[in-house]
């Protein structure tokens, strides 16, 4: 039924807006047929021929107006009007080219940045993680005290898995990489495979492309040497090929079987080049209890709560504690979501970001209402003239509205254009800083905020001039012209709150970006305890294999750093476990020798080094002595502290000869303190220096090689690996960069929330400053005659530009104290993201206010200095 | 360039005579019997209600390009009576349907109506 009346109306609708002429005509035809026939029928009745066609005529009652309701039938009134807008508007905006470019240019670098910021947002916290039921996911880590996010032992973790109740699915992964050594076809390649359990990937409910993934049964002693490999290592290494499931690689001297291949899609938390399986049965340290290596990752059971589990597992930590006081006594699991964990650290950077540029959006918007208004108060007499001539309110306010929609909406779509090259400007500058970077895309998603906003913001901008023009006296207009002393004041009134409002955001912005460039300032200025310039870093691996006594390895190292120092052009080559500002830490249980032993384990930071590790970072020596040759190579019970570890431990007591006892993996050993060294911010720049304790030996199966050298120190990149190969061929180095590699970049993160802020706040800025400009340029044009008249009477050149700039400024300052109060306000939720100053900080407000100031001094300057040039003869004739 | 921005809600005219919405139901069943053009419907409504539903020719215009669009009736240019090309409507399947319903709802609302009006006084 529905289907055939559509039949008969759909050509209808189509025919009466696209055959509009036909239609009209056919119109015609049939009324004049009538008429015809109705004359016809007149003068046999007697009537003339005139008498005839004026009864005919009237009894239509109006033929106009019944052509007018014919049309009204045709039900395309809407549209007709719409598409009559829309040409209109496209005519009227094209004819002030000027005008639409500047609001174009505004509205797309509002919008684009919203779009690219949105699009950040979007993939990074609105996503859903692309894991099965992925709120599920729950990070696991051990903790003492419940304060830290730490290790979990491997005992605990089997101890954790089998008892729970909680949990669908419990894994887990090493809590570092672990470097694997490719050898057998081609060059040797050092790769970073991840240790997991086997049900590791079923627990993120993901499977391999290729293959299949691990079981249980991987984690035993014969069924462990299996291996599975991300898409892009199978890609680069084995070029992709298909029937790579079922052979056998080398790994680290032993053949592992590749079991599969993931898909390129999958982007486990930890992006590792391959996988393989814990075995829990592989070597001693895997029955320690005191040695914490793994991270948890847990599926939580159907309706299960986050508290219920913490619930359960902190039954199983106090069992635990009392079957095993001496390692897990304060150790618990601490259970927080993943999503938590992946997003949650940049979360407040990034809705920072937003509400940047949702502000500079809004000052877009004030520019564009502020040209518009002008256009309108032009416009009056032309509105007032259409008005008089039967268009309604409601039409007219229709049309203009129409005119901002149109704006926008092209405005919206240059703005999305700019959006494109933004987001990749975005991911490849905060590639390392934000997670989830790989997502960012400009989708459909993105797309439709940006339809979005640019329609929220074409009715923002639109609606003031559009109720002006509703509020606007037709007589008075159609009398006054676009002249007069009543319209000036009320719409003037309009105008200066945007300016106000425009230097206000302007401030809040600059103060935000003042401050994240305070800190970053402050950051770099950070002492990190040592001097990264002219120093080489790099990373050595030995497969355990190989190397299965101490001795080899030690033996490896020693000729090593004997070989490279020889290079010319190095001053000292020092050793260390973990390099400062790598991310990568370890500490160590130690209690004071004498002391009575408390419940609380203290832990320190923990670096095995060599010798020469000092002079090669130029941590200067306190007090005591270094490490001797002798005391590295017999792997001695000699330490090295920090300044922080004495005035933390022995604030009050010599700390030189005083002995630790440290769990050295076997059994409690004394350690003597020898020397007291300077202290060095090993986790990050931010915070104070913690406590370290340094530890003599190269006893060790991966090192990093810190160089002194004398000129650049990537040119001695070549002589090392030549050493390094001259030693064993088969051995890859790694992590080859300069220590002012590792500085920059544990300031990235605060490098690029400020380069950021900064843009936008510049933006914001710019874009108030050419409000201001606007809003000025207009009132002295308006003045025109005001000026001239003042100039006739006798008023300077320079009480004129008094005047104006007084006007101007007044705005401005008003703008400035409501920017500084909301910045007081608003700053504090970017307290996390502050280093080395408050969030009210006096010289970021004081400068922000005063580079306003002077930018809004400019902005009103330069029309008012026209204003000077009026001459009166020609101002008193202006109309 | 402003005329077309003219006001174009202005009231409607109402056959005033007659029950609102009655002369589509009148013309559905004009149409039911024949093809007419638009004259022709005019002058029949006049013989066969004696003159006692006074449809205007001015309403009449409406109406049919109403009933056209929603689909009940359609038109076809054909020479008439007096050999010149006339605008003839003919009544489409939905329009058929609509008749029958429209015709039970008066039948209807007439026989209800005319229940009330002949109650006789107590």
């Amino acid at each position: 039924m529905r289907l055939e009346h559509w039949f008969y109306t759909v050509p209808l609708r189509l025919r009466s807006l696209f055959r509009r002429g036909q239609v009209e005509a056919e119109l015609n035809e049939e009324l004049r047929y009538h008429l015809e026939r109705q004359i016809e029928v007149n003068t046999a009745a007697g009537m003339s021929v005139e008498e005839a066609r004026y009864a005919a005529l009237r009894a239509m009652h109006g033929l106009d107006q019944r052509k007018e309701e014919c049309r009204d039938m045709r039900r395309v009134r809407l549209i007709e009007d719409l598409w009559q807008d829309f040409r209109f508007s496209l005519r009227s905006l094209l004819k002030r080219p000027g005008f639409t470019a500047i609001a174009l240019l505004a509205l797309a670098l509002g919008i684009g940045a919203n779009t690219a910021i949105f699009s950040l947002v979007n993939a990074v916290i609105l996503q859903p993680l692309p894991y099965r039921d992925p709120d599920r996911l729950i990070s696991v880590y051990g903790t003492r005290n419940r304060s830290t996010q730490g290790s979990v032992g491997p005992t605990d973790f089997l101890d954790y898995r089998s008892q729970n109740k909680t949990f669908e699915q419990f894994a887990a992964s090493g809590s570092m990489m672990l470097p694997m050594n490719l050898t057998g076809s081609g060059e040797p390649e050092r790769l970073n495979a991840s240790i997991i359990t086997g049900n590791y990937f079923d627990t993120f409910g993901v499977r391999p492309a290729l293959g299949r993934g691990f079981s249980l049964e991987n984690e035993k002693t014969g069924q462990d040497h299996v291996t599975v490999l991300s898409h892009a290592f199978w890609q680069t290494r084995f070029g992709g090929d298909p029937n790579i499931v079922n052979k056998t690689i080398n790994l680290d001297g032993k053949a592992y079987e590749v079991l599969g291949v993931m898909p390129a899609e999958v982007v486990l938390p930890q992006p590792a080049q391959l996988w393989v399986p814990i075995n829990f049965d592989a070597d001693p340290e895997m029955k320690m209890r005191n040695a914490r290596f793994l991270r948890g990752i847990g599926r939580l059971k159907e309706g299960v709560t986050l508290d219920q589990a913490q619930t359960d597992t902190d039954l199983i930590a106090a069992q635990l504690e009392q079957q095993y006081p001496d390692s897990n006594t304060g150790w618990s699991l601490r259970l927080i979501p993943l999503r938590e964990i992946l997003v949650g650290g940049s979360r407040t950077m990034l809705f920072i970001l937003f509400g940047a540029v949702g502000f500079v959006l809004l000052i877009a918007c004030a520019n564009v209402a502020n040209l518009l208004l002008v256009r309108a108060a032009a416009r009056q007499k032309e509105i007032a003239m259409r008005t008089a001539l039967g268009a309604s309110r409601l039409r007219i306010i229709r049309q203009m509205i129409t005119e901002s929609l149109l704006l926008a909406i092209f405005g919206g779509a240059l703005g999305a254009l700019l959006a494109v090259a933004g987001v990749k400007l975005l991911v490849s500058l905060g590639e390392d800083n934000i997670p989830r970077t790989a997502n960012v895309k400009i989708d459909a998603t993105v797309l439709a905020f940006t339809l979005l906003i640019s329609l929220a913001t074409g009715l923002l901008f639109g609606l003031a001039p559009a109720i002006r023009t509703m509020k606007e006296n037709l007589v008075d207009a159609l009398k006054d012209g676009i002249r007069g002393g009543s319209e000036a004041t009320v719409k003037n009134r309009t105008r200066s709150l945007l300016v106000v409002f425009e230097s206000a955001i302007a401030v809040m912005l600059l103060i935000a970006a003042g401050l994240l460039i305070r800190s970053l300032v402050a950051l770099q200025n950070v002492d990190p305890g040592f001097d990264p310039n002219n120093v080489l870093t790099l990373r050595v691996d030995l497969p355990r294999q190989k190397y299965n006594t101490p001795e080899k390895a030690s033996n490896f190292f020693e000729q090593l750093e004997t070989r490279v120092a020889g290079l010319p052009g190095v001053e000292a080559v020092g050793l260390i476990t973990d390099l400062p500002l790598s991310g990568e830490a370890r500490d160590m249980p130690y209690r004071v020798e004498g002391r009575p032993a408390t419940s609380d384990i203290a832990f320190v930071d923990f670096r095995r080094v060599n010798k020469n590790y000092f002079s090669a970072m130029r941590i200067p020596l306190r007090r005591g002595r270094n490490f001797t040759e002798q005391e590295v190579r017999q792997s001695d019970k000699a330490i090295v502290v920090s300044q922080a570890f004495v005035d933390s431990v022995f604030p009050n007591e010599e700390a030189l000869g005083k002995r630790l006892i440290i769990w050295s993996g076997i059994r409690n050993e004394p350690y003597e303190i020898i020397g007291i060294v300077g202290d060095t911010r090993y986790q990050s720049l931010q915070g104070e220096p913690s406590a370290t304790m340094y530890v003599p030996t190269r006893e060790l199966l991966f090192v990093n090689l810190v160089i002194r050298t004398q000129g650049d120190p990537l040119s001695l990149v070549g002589g090392v690996r030549k050493e390094v190969n001259a030693l064993d061929p088969d051995q890859p180095i790694a992590a080859i960069r300069p220590m002012t590699e590792w500085v920059a970049m544990s300031a990235a993160g605060a490098r690029y929330r400020t380069t950021l802020l900064g843009l936008f706040a510049l933006l914001a800025m710019i874009l108030a400053a050419t409000g201001i400009y606007g809003v000025m340029s207009y009132s002295v044009a308006q003045r025109t005659q005001e000026i001239g008249v003042r100039m006739a009477l006798g008023a300077r050149p320079l009480d004129v530009l008094k005047l104006v700039v007084r006007q101007g400024m007044m705005l401005a300052l008003i703008g400035v104290i409501v920017g500084l109060a909301g910045a007081l306000a608003l700053t504090r939720v970017m307290s996390s993201l502050l280093f080395g100053v408050t969030e009210r900080d006096p010289i970021t407000f004081v400068a922000v206010a005063a580079l306003l100031i002077v930018v809004a001094f400019i902005s009103c300057f330069v029309p008012a200095h026209r204003a000077t040039k009026v001459d009166p003869l020609v101002a008193l004739r202006y109309e | 360039m402003y005329t077309s921005l003219g006001n174009r809600w202005r009231a409607m005219s109402k056959p005033t005579d007659l029950v609102q919405g009655t002369l589509g139901l009148l013309i559905l069943k004009m149409l039911a019997l024949e093809p007419l053009h638009g004259w022709a419907i005019g002058q029949r409504l006049k013989q066969v209600s004696d003159d006692t539903l006074q449809v205007s020719d001015g309403s009449l215009y409406p109406a049919l390009h109403k009933l056209e669009q929603e689909g009940w009736i359609k038109a076809e240019w054909k020479p008439s009576e007096n050999n010149r090309r006339a605008k003839f409507y003919t009544l489409t399947r939905p329009g058929r349907k609509e008749l029958e319903r429209e015709a039970a709802n008066w039948n209807r609302l007439s026989t209800a109506i005319s229940l009330v009006v002949q109650l006789k006084e107590a």
